[in-house]
């Protein structure tokens, strides 16, 4: 068989195929079209704000998406972390740790809401939306399945065929094309990091912790005094950990990420250690970082450095920041949804 | 360093078959539906061509092709040498080369005897093992089952059964009232003039809103909320003194086109041709319209009594008043062409729009006696300030309700979260949505106030 190089294939048709990465910060959705992959992003987290005529104005004046209920407006999506910051206040989140937040109430209106925002409803009945749910959290007592259940029977509900993919997973199809899809996706995200080792585009392993980047920004904050809205966007906006931090923020930043690194590699060695159903890998496989998490310019580099220094029980030939860090599992989503024919 | 314990899932042999095929598929979805499903028929293959390391090429090859069938695609050779060549067109001819190998045994059985039939036998087995492998792969996506409406159909409230009232006209004008033809009288020296009646309708199906002059759209029944005396013998010179009182109020106030005492006297307080100021920030609707700000366009009936969640109609008006009452809904109906329709009660049309709540006010929000007046039932009617404006009620109203509200903002509420679901639209979306329209509505209609009814986008009704 080595001879046979090419394949003439029939391109599967992509049209009618969704992918949706439902994360803690950020929900993605990612389309097939004639210009290529086009992603759609709204910000997951809303911001309450007390029912009065000025402040619909403003709303309707600045084109807010927002809806009323119990005498509040909840500003939503984009806007949301803007107005929070207009107000002096913090934006809330639907999810936490890569879950429906169980201690915000207003949790699965906002969900639908945004995600119907980014979705709208299915126009025929064979639509298909794959949408990514965590890998089981290895330090957290969290149950996935009203997760997963509520999204897809929302989802449903829009008309659309419903299928999942892990987190870890989508960035294997997303960024381990080349690879054959073998080899180790992980999405640093939000509320979790997810790690995914894949063979052959089958999950071999998979798991989650919720040490990522609503944690640094958390635990950054409460050593600082900052915000933790206002360290996300320090973070964001000029976070280099190759560099010596120059203030004490950037310093909590660097311990905190580092913290969240060693945790992520120490799992991930202590996942493979102890699967029994690993398979004979006879080359080295690649690891791909991806998510929000992973931006920041070094976080490759320090992963590096702390994957080759650990015992990691397989070969890894080298480890990759993905071309696109946040579409990654939608896009690997929409791979898993084109797929289903 | 500890190195997981290694399996059998999947053979190194297949992955390489695997990824040298899928080398050449540039499509991500199409190349891993090529892998998954290579993976798929090679654990299809029978045990004894996976296990036998002479047959394992055949199994291998089996599973490509077959997964490169499934996707309707085929290897291209860009080498110089033949194997493949030969072995993609064994697999297209599969079909033909088994009925041959199967033929070959059946023969070599027939010459060979027991001996040669036990071993054509286990070929022949082999070759019918083999053939589950080459079915072709079916796909058959689920669609996703639409939903029951008429089930829910069967839920919705019943049907309004709209009667019209009997011709009414006016027997005698006098100096102590009028007098119909109904028997219906009416005390006209307590009425005044106010400010002649205009008004603005909004056609439901999103039409131009029309300016109306003459004639007044609907009743809505009060009540009073003001001292009331046991209905007794005894008590007779209270009650005609807390009519007396109340009489000097309304009139002060213009609150009410009609008052109707404890004893079913009539009182014409406000001109019918004028607006009376009883129905504050409300809304309704018929077939046709939507109705806001409800003084303009509805006629204020005020019974004198008042209202307890929990008393029923008899406990809360006296039976000369719903006699009253019936005689002048007829009368007001016929000349009006009123519908039963828009009869209606205050505390199903009163809503509060600045915390965007029904049942500001819930006079007669139970309990109206519209069986005695020959009106439908309002109360199942779906609330249309909920309906058509996304209005909601609160833990408040249910207080004040004694826990229990009228059917009517429940059959408001499961209308909202079909239409929600029907759109695909979160409820409190379409909710929110409404409420924007409403906003919309009310501005207008200040608006059109404002420059006297000139605006541009009103058209002239009657």
């Amino acid at each position: 068989m080595e001879d046979i190089q090419k394949t003439e294939s029939v391109v599967p048709s992509a049209e009618g195929r969704i992918g949706l990465d439902v994360g803690t910060s950020k929900i993605l959705v990612a389309r097939r079209t004639g210009r290529g992959l086009e992603a759609s992003l709204e910000v997951n987290a809303f911001l309450p704000l007390p029912y009065s005529r000025i402040t619909e104005n403003i709303l309707l004046q600045n084109k807010v998406h927002y809806y009323q209920e119990n005498g509040h407006f909840f500003v939503y999506g984009n806007s949301a972390e803007k107005f929070a910051s207009l107000f002096n206040s913090e934006a809330r989140r639907p999810m936490s740790r890569g879950l429906i937040n169980p201690h915000e109430p207003s949790a699965l209106t906002l969900i639908k809401v945004i995600i119907q925002g980014l979705l709208k409803k299915a126009k025929t009945g064979d639509e298909l939306v794959c949408f990514s749910v965590p890998g089981a959290p290895v330090d957290s007592p969290d149950d996935l399945i009203y997760h997963e259940e509520f999204l897809k029977s929302y989802l449903t509900s829009l008309g659309y065929r419903v299928k999942s993919i892990n987190e870890g997973q989508a960035v294997v199809f997303s960024e381990l094309e080349k690879e054959s899809f073998t080899g180790i996706g992980v999405s640093c995200g939000g509320g979790m990091c997810n790690v995914c080792l894949a063979y052959l585009s089958v999950p071999v392993i998979s798991f989650s912790v919720t040490k990522a980047g609503d944690y640094i920004d958390r635990s950054t904050g409460s050593v600082t005094g900052e915000s933790s809205t206002r360290v996300k966007m320090i973070k964001e906006a000029s976070l280099d950990l190759t560099r010596k931090p120059k203030d004490k923020v950037e310093e909590a930043l660097h311990i905190y990420y580092d913290e969240v690194i060693r945790t992520l590699v120490k799992q991930l060695n202590a996942s493979l250690g102890k699967a029994s159903h690993v398979p004979k890998m006879d080359r080295a496989v690649p690891v791909v970082l991806a998510g929000g998490t992973s931006r920041p310019k070094g976080f490759q580099d320090k992963f590096e450095q702390v994957l080759r220094e650990s015992e990691c029980p397989i070969e890894i030939s080298e480890v990759r920041l993905s071309s696109r860090p946040m579409q990654a599992t939608a896009a690997g989503a929409l791979v898993a949804a084109v797929n289903d024919a | 360093m500890s190195r997981p314990k290694p399996t059998s899932l999947p053979d190194p042999a297949l992955r390489r078959a695997i990824e040298s095929l899928a080398a050449g598929i540039p499509d991500p979805g199409a190349k891993l539906r090529f892998i998954q499903h290579a993976i798929e028929v090679y654990g299809r293959q029978p045990e004894l061509l996976r296990r036998t390391s002479s047959l394992k090429p055949i199994a291998v090859r089996l599973a490509c092709y077959g997964a490169l069938e499934d996707l309707g695609a085929e290897p291209k050779v860009v080498s110089a040498s033949k194997p493949a060549d030969i072995s993609w067109a064994l697999y297209k001819f599969r079909h033909a080369v088994l009925a041959l190998a199967i033929l070959a045994l059946a023969s070599l059985a027939y010459a060979y005897g027991p001996t040669g039939f036990r071993a054509a036998r286990q070929g022949v087995e082999t070759a019918v093992q083999l053939l589950p492998s080459f079915s072709p792969a079916t796909s058959s996506a689920s669609r996703v089952a639409s939903r029951d409406r008429a089930a829910r159909l069967a839920n919705e409230p019943p049907a309004r059964v709209t009667k019209p009232p009997e011709q009414v006209w006016l027997v005698e004008d006098g100096p102590l009232g009028e007098l119909w033809s109904n028997g219906l009288r009416i005390f006209t020296s307590y009425h005044i003039s106010t400010e002649k009646r205009r008004y603005v309708v909004f056609p439901k199906d999103g039409g131009d809103p029309v300016l109306v002059t003459d004639k007044p759209a609907g009743i809505v029944y009060h009540t009073s909320e003001s001292d009331i005396a046991p209905f007794e013998p005894d008590a007779t010179d209270s009650l005609l003194s807390n009519t007396r009182g109340l009489l000097r109020w309304l009139r002060q106030h213009g609150s009410y086109h009609y008052l109707i005492d404890r004893f079913g006297r009539i009182y014409r307080l406000v001109e019918e041709s004028d607006v009376a100021y009883h129905a504050g920030k409300s809304i309704w609707a018929d077939d046709d319209y939507y109705y806001l700000d409800l003084n303009d366009s509805f006629i204020g009936i005020c019974f004198e009594s008042e209202w307890r969640p929990q008393a029923s109609d008899a406990e809360i008006v006296t039976p000369a008043q719903i006699q009253a009452a019936m005689n002048l809904t007829d009368m007001l109906r016929a000349r009006y062409g009123i519908s039963d329709t828009n009869s209606v009660p205050h505390g199903l049309i009163s809503v509060n729009p600045a915390k965007m709540l029904i049942g500001h006010h819930i006079d007669w929000a139970r309990g109206f006696p519209f069986a005695a007046l020959g009106l439908s039932d309002k109360y199942e009617v779906p609330l249309p300030s909920i309906l058509g404006f996304g209005f909601s009620s609160d833990e408040d109203l249910l207080k004040r309700m004694g826990g229990k509200l009228w059917p009517g903002v429940e059959h408001a509420e499961r209308e909202l979260r079909i239409r929600s679901q029907d759109r695909g639209v979160p409820s409190v979306m379409l909710r929110t949505e409404l409420r924007r329209a409403y906003l919309r509505h009310q501005q207008l209609l200040e608006n059109a106030r404002k420059n006297g009814y000139q605006s541009p986008a009103m058209t002239a009704g009657s």
